[in-house]
């Protein structure tokens, strides 16, 4: 079962991840990011501080909620990323594209 | 003991996941089902730490799941009945990752391993096989892949 908790909070929203999100976890938290941005959320901060596993499904994941709120002037942020999966996006060239920031050191 | 999961498979005609260790690696034979790929994973970190090589492993851990479920979702296409295999062994200097599916394999000197489009949803698995292993290599069909990890414990 995934893991994930969304705080919504007007048109923004907070979802804490769990310790991973893969392709086991998407079909949910795909319905329910769909469910927010119909519903008016325009930008969603991923909270990464538990996360230690992104596969590149998971990754997809993002990429699409980032483009559909961009379609409507919102976006994504990905707070509080691990040093390897912040290298991960940036391998991939999305660290600047999802808004990534790295999780502060002490 | 018998599981839920165990029983459901045997209620389905599938056989379950086998694994076999060894102090060099590991061997796995899986079912097409991605809850799977977390026992894997989960038993390469632990083989991983207690070797210790415990800085390999995000990368062996980002590696088999990346190419366990492709396996499984595109080569075997969720046919539990279907097979991965996987085996994970430890040299000097490098982990070695083995993973055959039982899929028609796909045409991967077309697919290439570049970096896809940032808008892009999908096409990341063998981007990320490129960046992490230091040799990734298919056989001529695509339905086995080798990777070679330099270890960094």
């Amino acid at each position: 079962m995934p893991e994930f908790n969304l705080v919504r909070n007007g048109n923004e929203a907070v979802l804490k991840l769990g310790e991973k999100l893969t392709a086991l976890d998407v079909p949910e938290l795909q319905a329910e990011l769909k469910r927010g941005i119909g519903d008016g959320i325009r930008e969603i901060v991923f909270d990464l501080s538990a996360t230690t596993t992104l596969d590149s499904t998971a990754i997809g994941l993002l990429i699409a909620a980032n483009n559909s709120l961009a379609a409507k002037q919102g976006r994504i942020r990905l707070v509080n990323v691990s040093p390897n999966l912040i290298k991960l996006l940036q391998s991939m060239r999305l660290a600047e594209r999802l808004n990534a920031a790295e999780v502060a050191n002490g | 003991m018998v599981g839920v999961k165990d029983a459901r498979l045997a209620r389905d005609g599938v056989a379950p996941s086998t694994y076999r260790t060894t102090s060099a690696g590991l061997r796995a034979d899986l079912p097409s089902e991605l809850r799977e790929v977390e026992g894997l994973c989960r038993k390469a970190g632990l083989l991983l730490e207690r070797k210790g090589l415990g800085e390999s492993v995000f990368a062996v851990d980002l590696l088999l799941r990346e190419f366990t479920n492709n396996s499984m979702i595109h080569g075997n296409r969720l046919a539990s009945g279907k097979r991965v295999r996987v085996s994970l062994r430890i040299l000097r200097r490098w982990i070695v990752v083995r993973i055959a599916d039982e899929g028609p394999g796909f045409d991967w000197r077309a697919r290439g391993v570049g970096v896809p489009d940032e808008k892009s949803t999908s096409g990341r698995g063998l981007p990320i096989g490129a960046a992490y292993a230091r040799h990734l290599r298919f056989n001529p069909t695509g339905n086995r892949v080798a990777l070679w990890i330099e270890t960094t414990g």
